[in-house]
């Protein structure tokens, strides 16, 4: 066996010289259904767009809310002990709205 | 949504109309590319992939993609590396490469294997349609991009800045790519050679 490239050339320069199957036009229908899917992609588009927005939201949400428990953890515990620096009045007023 | 059933002469002008909305725009859209996204399927279709599946895979690209493409590139070689990127993807999805054996090669591919393998004149490997079968087989063997590179160059005969305009790589990256994979074809024919088959035959 030769150990350059010829066989390989040999057989792609015989493949080269089989004809082409004939191209002519689209197959029935064709045109219509990617016409359709064209179409139906915009549409599943805006929905996946306003998916992702509403993923980010709750995404940005739940930083903040995490980052407002973080901030105020000495407040929130000191209230919930009972041991707080909130003014009098409006502990009572918000255990008033505890049933 | 308008539907202007006039020719579209002026393709800056279809592409604008099709980037609109225009069905009647992307009808004609899909007539005139067809012939040219069919030929780069069916060259570099991977196994049982219907062709017309994959072309519809291509227009949806093309269509999606539409209002990216710029007059300074011809649309035909913008369109065309859409389709060669999108039969690579395809490619890629055939994660199996099985290895080629003399048993799996019909009679006429056999003869043409033979013929390439051994006949040192320079008298044609044979019949030209197993000739492409066989050839096709061995190419299913490479790496999606090395099978790619080859097709390109060697079974269309395009050259490296055609290969590096379809693909976006670099010239380089070409040319150790086409290296490499004909080497390992050189390897794809030492294994065919030595598989059982072929000694059965001998």
């Amino acid at each position: 066996m030769k150990t350059n490239d010829a066989p390989w050339n040999k057989l792609a320069q015989a493949a080269a010289r089989a004809p082409e199957r004939e191209i002519g036009e689209s197959p029935m229908g064709f045109a219509t259904r990617v016409i359709a899917n064209w179409k139906s992609q915009g549409t599943e588009s805006l929905w996946k767009t306003l998916d992702s927005f509403t993923w980010r939201g709750l995404a940005v949400a739940a930083v903040i809310l995490a980052g407002s428990v973080a901030l105020g953890y000495d407040a929130l515990s000191g209230f919930i002990a009972g041991d707080t620096s909130l003014p009098e009045d409006m502990v009572q007023s918000i255990s008033n709205l505890i049933p | 949504m308008s539907s202007t059933r006039e020719p579209a002469t002026d393709l800056s002008g279809l592409v604008a109309r099709v980037v609109a909305g225009d069905e009647a725009a992307a009808r004609d859209m899909v007539e005139r590319l067809w012939p040219q996204i069919i030929r780069i399927v069916r060259r570099h279709l991977p196994r049982r992939s219907s062709e017309e599946d994959l072309a519809q895979e291509v227009f949806m690209k093309v269509f999606a993609r539409l209002g990216q493409w710029r007059d300074e590139m011809p649309l035909e070689h913008w369109v065309s590396r859409v389709a060669v990127n999108t039969c690579l993807d395809a490619l890629r999805w055939d994660k199996r490469r099985p290895e080629l054996r003399w048993a799996d090669l019909s009679e006429t591919e056999a003869e043409v294997l033979d013929n390439v393998l051994h006949d040192e004149s320079d008298r044609e490997a044979g019949d030209a349609m197993a000739s492409r079968e066989l050839a096709h087989k061995l190419l299913q063997t490479l790496k999606p991009a090395d099978r790619l590179v080859l097709t390109m160059m060697d079974m269309e005969g395009r050259s490296v800045a055609d290969v590096q305009r379809a693909t976006g790589w670099s010239a380089t990256l070409v040319k150790v790519r086409a290296f490499r994979a004909r080497r390992k074809l050189r390897k794809a024919f030492e294994v065919l050679e030595k598989s059982p088959g072929r000694a059965q035959l001998n």
